[in-house]
């Protein structure tokens, strides 16, 4: 590993300024989970390590009936698969935190550091994104809020600038009458990283039999998180049918552009696709047509 | 204090010393002066070398030594040509790099960062060259050569005389096998299989990287602690290659961090101990993960298989081919190729045979020994095909098993009588355990329902295999009776992790009748322990533990005779029990004839033992093994059938472990064995992108962890004692994990009907598959 100086700010206008000050040389430093292995490897050799773990503001998971949940950059894997906040009201980002990496990652492993890496094989950001998820941005010039899907750029390309720190993630309160399912589906060890990860959420309008809103994320299967839009409209004003859900995770198969790898060739990417949509879109629907109050229902994330 | 039982659970006597983190492994210690080894490696699978040039790297501070070719050619102190087989490897590249990874140059620095840096600075000029990447394109004609010419050892291996590379190609050793009379067997066929199967490179993943710390004093005495598996081998190769006697080399050996066989012949210790000779200092290496994937590995193989049989089941003949990717290096690839071509007809009474198996040389990092030993590859295609027979036969794959199957005096592929031989009990274990015969069927109803749950089939699988241990080969022991009647043992079998400490203290305790709490069992230092061939084989219990045992009765033989001489007694009245020596009137402690025999409290009494198996057996009969390792696996899985993804349910393993000493100790040897096995099965694979190892690292090389375990592994020990091991024990250390993989893709066939012959078994070899049957079915 590289020499880099080491930086400890108190606030995010601190770090900010810190960043601003290497030009771009310095990184945030938060569990290190990922920075540890690039830097090692060097493949990144940053002149500073700005530690942002200090920082107050950046901790905590909270639920503000207005704005939703509110999840701190700093807090970590393991924090949201025990928050008690998060299991009463999102309880299915406690299941799919279960089955993120293993425990010594997850225990370090934070959620600004899991969307701003901008790691493909990853699991937050198909739930994030099913769920309209935004995320708030701090920099020398000021905050802004954007939609969590234009936070992905490419591989490990976000649209943060380099003096700009993710603070927290916000999921809007979810409509009544919503299911949401994930299927995080690995192509060896249940700890490998993620081959496909697909999330399904459905809003059901009032007649509580067609659906609303629906959204269709993937995960590694594209350089980016990605919304199948496509399969998705299929949807959006019908009930459920066995073939309009085959229909869809066809579309959302084709939609995708993986690539082959370790984890599977492309068509085998594609096949995954198509089964967990499927499988997810089920849930997803059963449990909304179930689903009595803000408490988005689910018992443990799917795992292929 | 209890008396030393055998067949009794123990707990392992280094559990606590290793749980608390606190036993010293090589990377944590140091010696006065020490600096630190750097090796910089090639970047091409194959490159001739046009120029080094170290000088930039030589003015870096802190750097004291840098080694290139120019050190180990031009220094009359130095054999610049090593390799347990062949003498086909040099300490740093000299005319070509053969493989990614190959040392090129060495640097000793004052500080890590140093000897880094200096590898920055030394200039290499490659000429690349085209190189063979694979074992179908190393065996073309015209292939380019790994190995212009391969040296010979002046005096080699006993069992390897007859193999010798193939001049003009890249084969490296060809192992031939006749029996019988193929074509008639053939003929006398019903049905004729023909099969290819094929295994990828993989990794020991030992927790401890190998790492050497050496020493060299000016009057040439060299000193290093290993991580090696056996340390007398090293011994011999670091004195050839120093041109000093093996009396002036000393192999120290912590506490190993895992083995696995990666650790058996010179890994880094030549290397380390050209550069502290160089800087003139002591030089510790630590190899990094990546560096182990470029330092050895498993063969890769390719196994064509050919079985005639009888409708009713009896196999009567059978061709098979066998091309093992051995890398750049023999290493000790021939002796592996022999192995795997010994176990191609498996546990089975095969009268013709027709087995070729190679050694192949190609521009991969070289592979070597690994857990299973060349069985682990042709026990893949054995046992794999015998299901696909009971199926095409409509038999029941373990009554196919058990009518072929090896039993008590049946003559093995090399002529020799089978003696001691536990597989049907095995087999028999292994079906109870997994409840064989309740099979559930595969319901082939629609595979197109789109909720979750209703897509999984199960179904479950059996394998079995042989092995053979190294033979001939050599364990001596010493033990020492101290003055309080506590004992010291000193052996060359390098505790590893498989609990050999304990059984060996164990075995003594039983012999002596003495507490397990009085035995010290000390570290391996080939300056004060007897000489021992090599912890690996699985050998150590049988011979080392024989060899103890031996030694024990030494220290029993001299106690009757001091007894009997002190108290006027005829030896043939001298009797031991429960730790004491009894006379026809009294009843002695072993101190109390120390203290007649010395006249004061002190003095030790030495006892020795030597066991030596030959390739003529006590009958005088040819043996090419000391006992014979049988064991059977069978496993029961979950399909999905929508994507492939297997979940392990159970798994229930059987070995033949002759007399159980520890059956802790032989519980714990077969599940990690059987753990071991679960990950090559289904996830272990080296990727390689134009010879460079693509995933060199515990991230993307994939290793299973807890949560891929089955809810159960069943470790069964059988007992079928051999006369020559210790109270009846065998080795076991390799054994479970070999049936592993063919017994889960006999499962998956069971489950859904889909063969995989190619291992790892992935789900998207099973989705790729099943899509191809859904096509068909529509
Ligand atoms: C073995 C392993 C397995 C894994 N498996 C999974 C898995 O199954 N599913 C999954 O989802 N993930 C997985 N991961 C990814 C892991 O969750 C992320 O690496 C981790 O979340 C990164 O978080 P961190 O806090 O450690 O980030 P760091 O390593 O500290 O930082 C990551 C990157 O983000 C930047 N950064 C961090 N925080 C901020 C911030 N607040 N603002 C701006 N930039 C920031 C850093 O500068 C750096 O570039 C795995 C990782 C490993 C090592």
């Amino acid at each position: 590993m590289n020499d880099f100086e080491y930086l400890e700010p108190a606030t995010v206008a601190e770090a900010c300024a810190m960043l601003k000050r290497y030009g771009g040389e310095a990184r945030p430093y938060a569990g290190g989970a990922y920075l540890s292995i690039v830097m090692k490897q060097g493949l990144i050799r940053p002149k500073a390590l700005v530690n942002i773990k200090k920082i107050q503001e950046l901790k905590g998971i909270r639920f503000d009936p207005s704005e939703g949940f509110v999840i701190g950059a700093l807090a970590t894997h393991r924090e949201l698969e025990t928050s008690q906040l998060i299991r009463e009201k999102l309880p299915i980002l406690c299941a799919v935190e279960r089955e993120v990496a293993n425990i010594r990652v997850r225990n370090v492993g934070t959620v600004g550091g899991n969307l701003a890496s901008g790691e493909p094989l990853t699991d937050l950001a198909q739930v994030f994104l099913a769920l309209d998820a935004r995320v708030a941005i701090s920099g020398p010039s000021g905050d802004r809020t954007i939609p969590l899907e234009e936070l992905f750029v490419d591989l490990y390309q976000t649209s943060l600038g380099e003096e700009e720190i993710l603070t927290r993630v916000i999921v809007p309160p979810p409509p009544p009458a919503t299911g949401i399912e994930y299927i995080r589906f690995s192509s060896s060890s249940v700890v490998d990283k993620p081959c496909v990860g697909v999330a399904v959420r459905i809003s059901l309008n009032a007649d509580r039999k067609t659906c609303g809103t629906v959204r269709i994320a993937l995960g590694c299967v594209a350089p980016r998180p990605m919304r199948a839009q496509g399969a998705e409209a299929l949807l959006t004003g019908h009930p459920l049918s066995p073939q309009l859900v085959e229909q869809a995770a066809a579309a959302a198969a084709e939609e995708c552009s993986p690539i082959s790898d370790l984890r599977g060739s492309e068509r085998f990417k594609r096949g995954i696709v198509r089964v967990l949509v499927r499988r997810a879109m089920a849930v997803a629907y059963d449990r909304a047509s179930h689903a009595s109050t803000l408490r988005l229902r689910s018992g443990q994330a799917g795992s292929a | 204090m209890e008396t030393t039982e055998i067949g009794k659970s123990v707990r392992r006597l280094d559990y606590k010393t290793k749980v608390t983190g606190r036993a010293q492994y090589l990377a944590d210690m140091s010696v006065p002066g020490m600096c630190h080894g750097k090796i910089l490696r090639s970047p091409y699978p194959h490159a001739r070398i046009v120029r080094i040039d170290a000088s930039k790297a030589r003015q870096i501070s802190g750097v004291v030594a840098v080694l290139t070719r120019d050190d180990i050619l031009h220094d009359q102190g130095i054999e610049p040509f090593y390799g347990p087989v062949f003498k086909d490897q040099t300490i740093v590249a000299v005319e070509k790099v053969r493989h990614v990874g190959d040392p090129v140059a060495a640097v000793a620095a004052l500080t890590v960062d140093a000897a880094e840096e200096a590898l920055r600075m030394i200039e290499v000029d490659y000429e690349e060259l085209p190189a063979v990447l694979s074992v179908n394109d190393s065996l073309k004609p015209g292939a380019p050569l790994v190995h212009e010419s391969v040296k010979l050892p002046a005096s080699g291996f006993a069992d390897l005389a007859e193999l010798k590379p193939v001049e003009g190609t890249n084969i490296c050793t060809h192992f031939r096998l006749n029996r019988g009379d193929i074509q008639r067997g053939f003929a006398e066929a019903d049905r004729i299989f023909e099969d290819t199967f094929t295994l990828p490179a993989t990794q020991h993943s030992f927790l401890e990287t190998h790492a050497c710390i050496a020493q060299v004093e000016p009057g040439g005495r060299i000193t290093v602690w290993a991580t090696t598996q056996n340390p007398f081998v090293v011994r011999t190769q670091l004195a050839n290659i120093f041109k000093v006697p093996v009396s002036k080399v000393r192999v120290i050996v912590p506490y190993l961090g895992g083995g696995y066989g990666g650790k058996v012949y010179p890994k880094v210790e030549p290397i380390t101990v050209a550069l502290a000779q160089k800087a003139g200092r002591p030089v510790r290496l630590v190899l990094s993960r990546e560096e182990v994937f470029y330092t050895i590995t498993k063969h890769a193989a390719i196994i064509k298989m050919k079985t005639g049989v009888k409708n009713d089941g009896t196999l009567v003949a059978r061709e098979c081919e066998i091309h093992l990717d051995t890398g750049a290096y023999a290493e000790i690839g021939p002796r592996v190729a022999k192995k795997s071509g010994y176990t191609a007809a498996g546990p089975y009474r095969i009268p013709n045979l027709k087995i070729d198996s190679y050694s192949v040389y190609t521009n991969k990092p070289p592979a070597g020994a690994f857990r299973g030993f060349g069985v682990s590859q042709s026990a893949w295609a054995v046992e794999s095909q015998m299901d696909i027979i009971a199926a095409a036969l409509k038999i029941d794959p373990l009554e196919l098993r058990k009518q072929n199957g090896y039993d008590e005096g049946d003559k093995f592929v090399t002529e020799e009588t089978l003696r001691a031989v536990g597989l049907k009990e095995c087999l028999d274990e292994v079906a109870k355990s997994i409840g064989w015969g309740r099979m559930e069927q595969w319901n082939n109803g629609t595979v197109e329902q789109w909720s979750r749950g209703e897509n999984i089939k199960r179904g479950k699988g059996i394998a079995c295999m042989i092995k053979a241990t190294i033979t001939p080969s050599i364990s001596s022991a010493v033990v020492k009776l101290n003055e309080d009647a506590s004992l010291s043992i000193y052996t060359g079998t390098v505790e590893m992790g498989q609990g050999s400490e304990t059984v060996l203290a164990q075995i003594a305790g039983k012999e002596l009748g003495i507490p397990l709490e009085t035995i010290q069992v000390l570290g391996v230092d080939t300056d004060v322990v007897p000489y021992d061939l090599t912890t690996s084989s699985s050998r150590s219990t049988f011979h080392m533990g024989k060899a103890v045992q031996l030694a024990a009765r030494d220290i029993l033989r001299q106690l009757k005779q001091i007894a009997a001489m002190e108290y006027g007694v005829p030896e043939a009245q001298v009797t031991f029990a429960g730790g004491k020596i009894r006379l026809p009137e009294a009843q002695l402690d072993y101190s109390d004839a120390m203290f007649k025999r010395f006249g004061m409290q002190g003095g030790t009494l030495v006892g020795e033992g030597q066991v030596k198996t030959s390739t003529k057996n006590e009958f005088g009969e040819k043996s090419t093994s000391a006992f014979w390792f049988l064991a059977a696996g069978a496993a029961e899985v979950e399909v999905d059938v929508d994507t492939g993804r297997l979940k392990l349910v159970k798994y229930a393993t059987a070995v033949d472990v002759g007399k159980a000493l520890n059956p802790l100790g032989c519980r714990q040897q077969l599940a990690g064995a059987a753990i071991t096995g679960i990950g090559q099965a289904l996830f272990e694979e080296i990727a390689y992108d134009n010879g460079q190892p693509i995933n060199p690292n515990f991230v993307d090389y994939v290793l299973p962890s807890l949560g891929d375990m089955p809810e159960t592994i069943d470790p069964i020990s059988v007992e079928v004692p051999d006369p020559n091991g210790p109270f009846g024990a065998k080795g076991i250390g390799e054994s479970a994990l070999i049936p592993v993989a063919p017994a889960i893709a006999n499962a998956v066939f069971d489950a859904v009907g889909v063969r995989i012959k190619d291992l790892p078994i992935k789900a998207e070899k099973i989705f790729l598959a099943l899509e191809e049957m859904k096509a068909k079915a529509r």
